[in-house]
């Protein structure tokens, strides 16, 4: 703490010079909203015409340009997806009216129809390092494996990938999924994705704005160690009643906006498959893919074994035995407007994953000479995880430079498997005894995982004067956490319940100084199970060298307190659970060094940045013993080191928008008990990433391209094998490993591509597309699978998805 | 580090990553297998030493090395080990000056592949009053009928001792066998052990271990062994499940080699388990 006194006196004595120093003017603010919906812009870009001043809307669409000169300017107001305007402002002294500016989506009227067309579908912000803004509706048009999924498309951005066809959860630079802090109007989600990780969980017909912070994000958020993924809900239609529906070859999906007078309005929004009752054909295969089959294809694998394929094709079980598995996910907001200055919204999420693969066996018949005997095995196989969230914010305006939100929120991940054997045996009758009895085994296991998460926050955002943006809070989250793995209802093999709470406390000041801006912040969290502080200082900058070239940087400690740990069985749904840190466990640290330059062209950009990230007390968890061992014992911590630098080319507008991304990293992870304490290659290492994104609109078509390449994931191969004799004369076979990570499956390569038009159905908006994963239908490699069993070893590679064509439908009331 | 990180976002590193050549990593084959143990108050021959197998290898069988230098080190004193004769790659100490008893320390060091393996244990305090609920055990057999049994409890024989420190976390493994030189089988209904959920043959910190109906197979004089065990042993069950998911390498306590060094101490107990109608027939 000492160590932050200079930065908070510079900070005092800055401000106040910057107060003392203040000349004369007026403030100008204003609203921005659609001008169909009166919907909230979040985060739109306003700016003074001719000159480096600017600001951006809150997350409630509210703006202020303090002390601005008197006189006659130009705002210049741009939010993606929309078209940008110049609004003109005679700006007075005492004038003190609330701008209301209205913007319109980027559509053109084609056959009755309205097009969203030429608009950007990503926008890298000018002056944050590493934030990205993305626009849902935009990024729908992209091929998609039958949901529109914006966590898909925002792995085709240069330093977030996905692990595999399989994740839809974000790598962001050399970071795992859990090291992403998401935000759904406020509240912590803790399980970002459905079907065994194949689709996020976010239906974008609720989500209005996509803030993503690759690293350095600033000292409001806190709680993660690798990036921010703030999302926004949208508030509805404030105007008139609006609503749709939508369907694909898995699920369901509808939204209903309704205004309510002029105190506010109500979105509700719903996605469910529908996979439990009809199989289709794209689920089988999805669902094969997870569970997988074996066919016969021949390969090779390090060493120059023999490898085969594993494909994914045909029914998902067989007659006798259906799993059953469904998905749904339900937002709802309600926004009301109690007074000009006020604005609270409630949000609510519940998103849920169900696998049933229950069995009943029964009456298998025994026949024998002296008595008749039956069996009936009854299997309870399920399992339920998901996330279920709450928040409750009330922002407020107090005169026209200080906003305040508080907000109360609620999450709760829950993972719930449950596996109960019965097996009875029924003897009939004998030739001695016609009573009969029975014998019943009974084994049962139960893993059970939850995190709540109570969060309170209170954030101040201080416009103290044209060069200074003061913002401070308060942010405490207490955090319940249990999981219980129970074997026959009496054995715990493992029994975390633990409570935390974690106070965190921020400051930071925006100053604009010429052309250049520098936020420096410090957060400050007080963890109760360690009983330590963190102090996590923060700083960014921007230099605009010109109007088109932007030199950014940024640097940044972080701490995460809650950990989620990666069960690999995603053969049985999803087993990953949520752990708090504590004495042992300590928390995950991270910091961040990153530099970029920008040079915007009419229509163009190009981006280039640098990073370099250290993490420490990172944890890995392995199952690898289901008998008396301490699981306890089995968390491993180590070090990683992330660094690389990514190169974005984006076409902003036009017939013709999209980028080419490229990634280069190197992703290092240490850990003492793995590969003889040396560094090795992280899972999540991918050395090269290349994306590809192309959307051309033509009238009422619109075509679409994605194309991943990627360097192969690392992964650990077996070098030999070997055989020990136990004391009961067991021979068990092991394998010896080689390096930890020291191979490299072979690279990854996907082209999607997709195309939909537009029609007018009725007082519909209508849209059918069609989207094809993986044209070439490249075989991608999963994992490997080494089957011990045999002589010599089997090698298989579990392949990921291949050609795979899917339709969807959406229709729109006008 | 700081240093290091902006020298690095300058960027000339991005350079030279791009052109960093990932070498192929050379597969290391050649590596010993040791499985060694000793066993408190018995002579040392039970020290096999082999090669891996090979991933491609059709034989699925390790092959024996038998010209390995083998020693075996307790108070600072080296006794060499000798082949046991024959191509097994078994070693021993022919010699009468080497004991091995309660809480001896042994290190072992195998010289092949022009390095050094080694290993240590200690021998490990025996399981102490050893009991066993009876010592004979009557199978409800018809000669024209397989036995089926319902309530398989009855038929059980338990065995427990008693740990040298009752809070430390001792190990034991349970073995038996049938040590009768003529046996009968048992018929049974073909419903064996293995069921769901039964853990068999598995490193226990339990003093109990009953001996049910299923683990039994022939009529006749059985032994049953409770070995104290080390944590080397225990390892071993630890790390037999490995997921091609999450490939690790087998928990060890061999540097520069693979396997097992691990001694053990054991008590034992015997029963008898018997024809019912070979009971009811004596007079």
């Amino acid at each position: 703490m000492k160590r932050c006194m200079p930065l908070f006196f510079t900070l005092f004595l800055l401000t106040a010079w910057s107060i003392t120093g203040a000349q004369v003017g007026n403030d100008i603010r204003g609203e921005v909203r659609d001008i169909d919906t009166g919907e909230a812009l979040p985060y739109a870009n306003v700016s003074v015409k001719g000159t480096s001043r600017g600001a951006t809307t809150n997350s409630d669409g509210y703006f202020v340009l303090v002390n601005e000169p008197v006189g006659l300017c130009s705002l210049y107001v741009s939010y993606i997806g929309y078209d940008p305007i110049t609004v003109p402002v005679k700006n007075a002294v005492g004038m003190n009216q609330m701008l209301q500016i209205r913007m319109k989506e980027t559509v053109v009227e084609v056959e009755g129809v309205s097009v969203t067309a030429n608009a950007e579908m990503v926008e890298v912000s000018r002056k944050e390092i590493s934030q990205i803004t993305i626009s849902p509706r935009q990024l729908s048009k992209l091929p998609s494996i039958g949901e529109v999924d914006v966590f898909r498309s925002i792995q085709l951005l240069p330093g977030i990938s996905g692990a595999s066809d399989g994740e839809s959860g974000l790598y962001v630079r050399g970071g795992t999924p859990d090291q992403n802090l998401v935000l759904f109007d406020g509240m912590t989600i803790y399980h970002v994705d459905h079907f065994f990780g194949f689709f996020s969980a976010f239906n974008a017909d609720a989500i209005k704005d996509i803030q993503i912070f690759k690293g350095g994000f600033p000292a409001e958020y806190g709680g993660r160690i690798s990036s921010v993924v703030n999302l926004t809900g949208k508030t509805g239609n404030k105007n008139k009643l609006q609503f749709g529906v939508g369907a694909n070859l898995l699920s369901t999906h509808g939204y209903i906006e309704i205004p309510l007078w002029k105190f506010g309005t109500f979105l509700i929004a719903a996605r469910r498959s529908y996979t439990d009752f009809i199989q289709s054909p794209l689920y089988n295969k999805i669902y094969k893919m997870m569970t997988g089959e074996e066919s016969n294809t021949s390969g090779s694998g390090p060493g120059g074994q023999q490898v085969r394929e594993r494909e994914q094709s045909g029914d998902v079980q067989g007659a006798e035995f259906q799993p059953s598995f469904y998905f749904y996910d339900l937002n709802s907001k309600l926004t009301l407007l109690p007074s000009s200055k006020d604005i609270v919204t409630l949000s609510f999420y519940s998103g849920k994953d169900d696998l049933d693969k229950s069995q009943d066996y029964s009456q298998l018949s025994l026949e024998h000479a002296s008595y008749d005997a039956s069996v009936q095995l009854e299997t309870i196989d399920i399992n339920r995880w998901g996330n279920l969230g709450s928040s409750a914010k009330w922002a407020r305006q107090w005169g026209s430079r200080l906003h305040t939100d508080l907000l109360v929120a609620y999450s709760e991940y829950f993972s719930t498997y449950n596996k109960d054997r019965n097996l009875t045996v029924f003897q009939v009758v004998t030739a001695e005894d016609s009573s009969g009895s029975n014998l019943s085994i009974v084994n049962s296991s139960l893993e059970d995982n939850k995190v709540k998460d109570f969060t309170g926050r209170l954030g101040i955002t201080w416009n103290i004067h044209r060069a200074h943006t003061l913002k401070a809070g308060v942010w405490v989250s207490r955090f319940d956490s249990k999981y219980e793995y129970t074997l026959d209802d009496t054995t715990n093999i493992l029994d975390r319940i633990e409570n935390g709470l974690l106070a965190s406390y921020f400051i930071q000041d925006n100053w604009k100084i010429g052309i250049s801006e520098l936020t420096v912040g410090l957060r400050a969290s007080r963890y109760d199970q360690t009983k330590k502080w963190y102090f996590e200082p923060r700083a960014s900058f921007n230099v605009s060298f010109t109007p088109q070239l932007i030199l950014k940087g940024g640097w940044g400690h972080y701490s995460q307190f809650v950990n989620r740990i990666v069960n690999e069985n995603v053969l049985e749904g999803s087993r990953d659970f949520w752990i708090l840190a504590d004495e042992n466990l300590k928390p995950s640290l991270s910091e961040h060094w990153i530099l970029g330059l920008d040079y915007d062209m009419e229509g163009w950009l190009f981006s280039v940045e640098g990073y370099y990230k250290s993490m420490k007390n990172l944890v890995e968890f392995t199952r690898r013993f289901t008998g008396q061992a301490d699981y306890s014992d089995y968390f491993f911590i180590g070090d990683g080191l992330a660094r690389g630098a990514e190169i974005l080319i984006q076409k902003k507008k036009g017939r013709l928008s999209g980028w080419l991304g490229y990634t280069l990293q190197k992703v290092d992870n240490t850990y003492p008990s793995f590969n003889d304490g040396e560094s090795f290659p992280a899972d999540n290492d991918r050395r090269h990433e290349f994306n590809a994104v192309a959307k051309y609109t033509i009238g009422v078509w619109t075509f679409a391209a994605t194309c991943v390449y990627a360097t192969g994931d690392a992964y650990t191969a077996p070098e030999s094998q070997y055989v020990l004799e136990m004391l009961n004369g067991q021979k068990i076979s092991y394998i010896h490993v080689g390096k930890k990570n020291g191979y490299r499956m072979p690279d990854y390569f996907r082209l999607d591509l997709s195309v939909s038009r537009q029609f007018q159905i009725g007082r519909f908006d209508s849209e059918f597309g069609l989207s094809i994963f993986n044209t070439t239908n490249h075989k991608n490699v999963w994992y490997r699978e080494y089957n011990m069993e045999t002589v010599p070893v089997t090698i298989t590679d579990a392949l990921m998805l291949g050609f795979t064509p899917t339709v969807y439908v959406q229709f729109n009331f006008k | 580090m700081r240093y290091k990180a902006i020298l690095f976002l300058i960027g000339m590193a991005l350079i030279i990553m791009a052109c960093e050549n990932d070498s192929p990593l050379e597969p290391d084959y050649e590596q010993v297998v040791i499985q060694a143990y000793l066993y408190a108050g018995e002579p040392v021959d039970d020290i096999q030493i082999t090669k891996t197998i090979p991933m491609g290898s059709e034989t699925g069988s390790p092959e024996p090395i038998n010209d390995a230098a083998v020693r075996l080190i307790k108070g600072g004193r080296t006794y060499d080990l000798t082949p046991a004769g024959g191509d097994s790659g078994y070693y021993e100490y022919s010699g009468t000056d080497l004991t091995v008893q309660t809480d001896d320390e042994f290190t072992l060091e195998v010289d092949y592949f022009d390095r050094t393996a080694s290993g240590s244990t200690t021998v490990p305090p025996p399981p102490y009053n050893v009991t066993q609920s009876n010592d004979t055990i009557v199978i409800p057999i018809n000669p024209a009928n397989p036995s089926f049994v319902f309530d398989t409890t009855v038929y059980q024989i338990s065995v427990s001792w008693q740990a040298e420190e009752q809070d430390a976390d001792n190990y034991f493994f349970v073995a038996f066998e049938c040590i009768d030189s003529r046996t009968d089988t048992i018929p049974k209904w073909p419903m064996q052990r293995g069921l769901p959920g039964r853990f068999v043959d598995m490193p226990q910190i339990q003093t109990y271990y009953p001996v049910i109906f299923e683990d039994f197979f022939f009529f006749g004089l059985h032994k049953l062994t409770v070995y104290s065990i080390n944590q080397e042993y225990v390892d071993l069950y630890i790390s037999r499940v490995q997921n091609s998911r999450e490939l690790n390498e087998p928990l060890t306590n061999i540097s520069n080699g693979l396997g097992v060094f691990s001694a053990f101490n054991s008590k034992s107990v015997f029963f008898t388990t018997v024809r019912e109608d070979s009971v009811t027939a004596a007079p």
